[in-house]
């Protein structure tokens, strides 16, 4: 299970392996994280705050013109600048 | 049994977890802040009752990494607690029962490495507390847990029985070391098992669909920002007024009873000085007043969040837009609240930039520079808006630069901040808080201008008041003020500013007893010099403290003074060149 969790959040990960980017999904939807594309600093930062392999997110509000995103995760809400969201890698939940 | 006063506790958990609260109900708000050794930092202590255990607040943390000072500070405490007390210490691990799920996790990761602590669920009462997977969170973190609201006082009786009895493991040093990211990965994977339902359960509230909003939010942050400005500058007014009148009331029954005339001059020359501090006491007591209700309902931080676009693109970031603010209040509040910045480039490129922002002491001497340069009162309110409007650019350009020259190597700059519930502000409080804020401003500007005041004194009284030091003083400065169109007087209240800047009009009228009448082009060069000097010393303290650099205090200082003296002269040179055209 680590092992695939690392792999997940290594740099190398293809794109088209790793879904759509956090800061191109439409609001209102809900998404779970498949990957960090980043340098080890910011994917070490975004790990710290729970977006973690496997988080569901629901979205609230998206970029516009490089706004914040806002997303809710575990009972809270956190906003991005959307160039970290730019590096979370999501695909879409089916409810 | 342990005595009850060698008893310690620590608070730890995430920064809205409710730590503050509950520390408050523990130690029924009777508690003081103390300074963490070797720094400024500041954490509130409190006992349970007189000579009772001991509760230390600490400021809250969101992960093993330090971001910023202020997380350094807590894992510092948590790893060597005999730095701030001679006892073992016990921990008491705060969890926001309505956030467990995300806050749990952290919890989960010190718990490996700090002996057993105690845990308190606060907001118990949420229906997401109930719903919490006991028996899985006891398999994982086997601690004493304490559920407590704020709504039902009764629920702290048996935290504070237990507290007494020395509940949880003593100890007096740990290594703290960070996890690895599969470690964090596991913790929030148990911690999000322990809760359901999933995060599109939350909706955010409707007040932050406005409020983030990229055009209505704009608009209402625009509007608050320009309703606190309008009440801290216009409704002040009239108390203003008041003072200012009561103040020479004062001065002149002081003048009428003191019969010897050294005294009596003496005692002019100070109580008006401090005349010049007693006018803006009111604009900043409103403006700290209005920015602790800010802070308090929660707008604080949707504003980092909706300014972090721009600020990033003048080398700041969102957290920036907190000490910016209060800098226009004074400097030395907002320089330390820039511990909240977690990249060091951008904290100090935060810091470089406040002395910019137009502080409270700049007003008594534009007010001066401005009743010179028109007696109508609209065209003085719009230039003294043009020059807020001026000072904001100068701060954003000063971020950039800074930011730019920093020896800093960059490190990648993230944004994100975990939105707290909306308050309703405690005005009570936050009035109690500003009284702080200005009192303790009095206490740091008060001596520094009795000092210089007396100087000044002394300087035109002795060896004799037609023969001067002042006057002898007045033959060097005089060819140097030329450059920007005015005489030594000027100079002397230039020179006296270096000790305070609200010094330079109760200087200058100290040295012109017929009072002193400058043209709008000099008039002008003064303000664009007042706009950009850093003359203050305790500014000066508080940059070196923060950074731990003399050099970059020291250097900022001197870079702005410097920048401020060209810009003088510049503008004058300019203004009169066209004057003499036309």
């Amino acid at each position: 299970m680590a092992n695939q969790m690392i792999s997940q959040l290594s740099p190398t990960t293809p794109a088209h392996h790793a879904g759509q980017r956090l800061c191109d999904c439409r609001g209102g939807t809900c998404v779970q994280i498949v990957g960090i594309e980043a340098d080890d600093a910011t994917c070490r930062t975004l790990l710290s705050m729970g977006l973690t392999h496997g988080t569901q997110l629901a979205i609230h509000q998206t970029p516009h013109r490089g706004g914040p995103v806002v997303v809710g995760l575990r009972g809270t809400h956190i906003a991005l600048r959307s160039s970290d969201a730019a590096v979370i890698q999501v695909s879409p939940l089916l409810h | 049994m342990t005595p009850h006063s060698s008893l310690v506790y620590l608070l730890v958990g995430h920064p809205n977890a409710g730590k503050t609260t509950l520390f408050n109900y523990l130690t029924n708000a009777h508690h003081h802040t103390v300074n963490y050794p070797g720094s400024t930092v500041q954490y509130a202590m409190g006992n349970l009752y007189p000579n009772g255990p001991l509760i230390i607040d600490t400021p809250g943390i969101q992960s093993l990494d330090a971001q910023g000072p202020d997380q350094s500070l807590t894992l510092d405490m948590i790893r060597s607690p005999l730095l701030v007390t001679p006892h073992p210490i016990r921990l008491i691990w705060v969890v926001n029962a309505r956030q467990a799920a995300q806050e749990l996790a952290l919890i989960a990761l010190l718990n490996q490495q700090v002996p057993g602590g105690i845990m308190v669920f606060t907001h118990a009462s949420h229906s997401l507390f109930q719903s919490l997977d006991r028996v899985r969170l006891s398999d994982t973190l086997p601690l004493p847990a304490f559920g407590v609201d704020s709504t039902v006082p009764d629920q702290y009786e048996p935290l504070k029985k237990a507290l007494i009895t020395g509940l949880g493991t003593p100890y007096v040093k740990i290594g703290l070391t960070p996890p690895t990211n599969q470690a964090i990965q596991l913790a929030f994977d148990w911690s999000s098992s322990l809760q359901r339902p999933t995060p599109t359960g939350h909706s955010v509230p409707s007040l932050d669909q406005w409020v983030l909003h990229p055009l209505w939010g704009t608009v209402i942050i625009t509007a608050v920002l320009f309703i606190t400005f309008v009440m801290t500058f216009v409704l002040t007014s009239p108390i203003v007024d008041g003072l200012d009148a009561a103040m020479s009331w004062v001065i002149q029954m002081a003048q009428h009873h003191i019969p010897h005339p050294l005294l009596n001059a003496a005692m002019g020359g100070v109580l008006g000085s401090l005349g010049a501090v007693v006018v803006f006491l009111p604009p900043l007591f409103v403006l700290s007043v209005c920015i602790a209700i800010m802070e308090e309902s929660g707008l604080l931080t949707r504003m980092a969040i909706m300014y972090d676009r721009t600020l990033s693109r003048f080398g700041m970031e969102g957290r920036s837009m907190v000490p910016i603010l209060s800098g226009y209040g004074c400097a030395i509040p907002a320089i330390m609240s820039c511990r909240q910045i977690p990249n060091r480039r951008e904290r100090w490129a935060t810091m470089a930039a406040i002395p910019m922002a137009t502080c409270m002491a700049r007003l008594p001497v534009y007010a001066l520079l401005l009743a010179m340069l028109t007696p109508s009162a609209i065209v003085r309110g719009g230039l003294l808006t043009a020059v807020y409007i001026g000072s904001l650019g100068l701060v954003l350009v000063t971020g950039r630069l800074a930011s730019r020259t920093l020896a800093h190597p960059p490190s990648p700059s993230s944004f994100y901040m975990t939105l707290p519930p909306w308050q309703s502000p405690h005005l009570i409080r936050a009035c109690r808080q500003a009284t702080r804020q200005v009192l303790s401003f009095v206490i740091k500007a008060g001596g520094t201008i009795v000092v210089i005041s007396l100087g000044l004194w002394g300087l035109s009284t002795f060896p004799s008041p037609e023969h001067s030091l002042m006057i002898s003083l007045s033959h060097y400065l005089d060819p140097i003020m030329h450059v920007i169109g005015a005489d030594w007087r000027v100079g002397v209240g230039l020179l006296a500013s270096f000790g305070a800047r609200e010094l330079f009009g109760p200087a200058v009228h100290a040295v012109s007893p017929g009072g002193l009448r400058l043209s709008w082009d000099t008039s002008l060069a003064i303000l664009v010099f007042y706009m950009m000097a850093l003359q203050c010393g305790a500014t000066m303290a508080v940059l070196k403290q923060e950074t731990k650099s003399l050099r970059f205090a020291l250097g900022l200082t001197a870079l702005y003074i410097l920048l401020a003296m060209v810009a003088s002269v510049l503008t004058y040179q300019v203004l009169h060149t066209l004057r003499s055209c036309f």
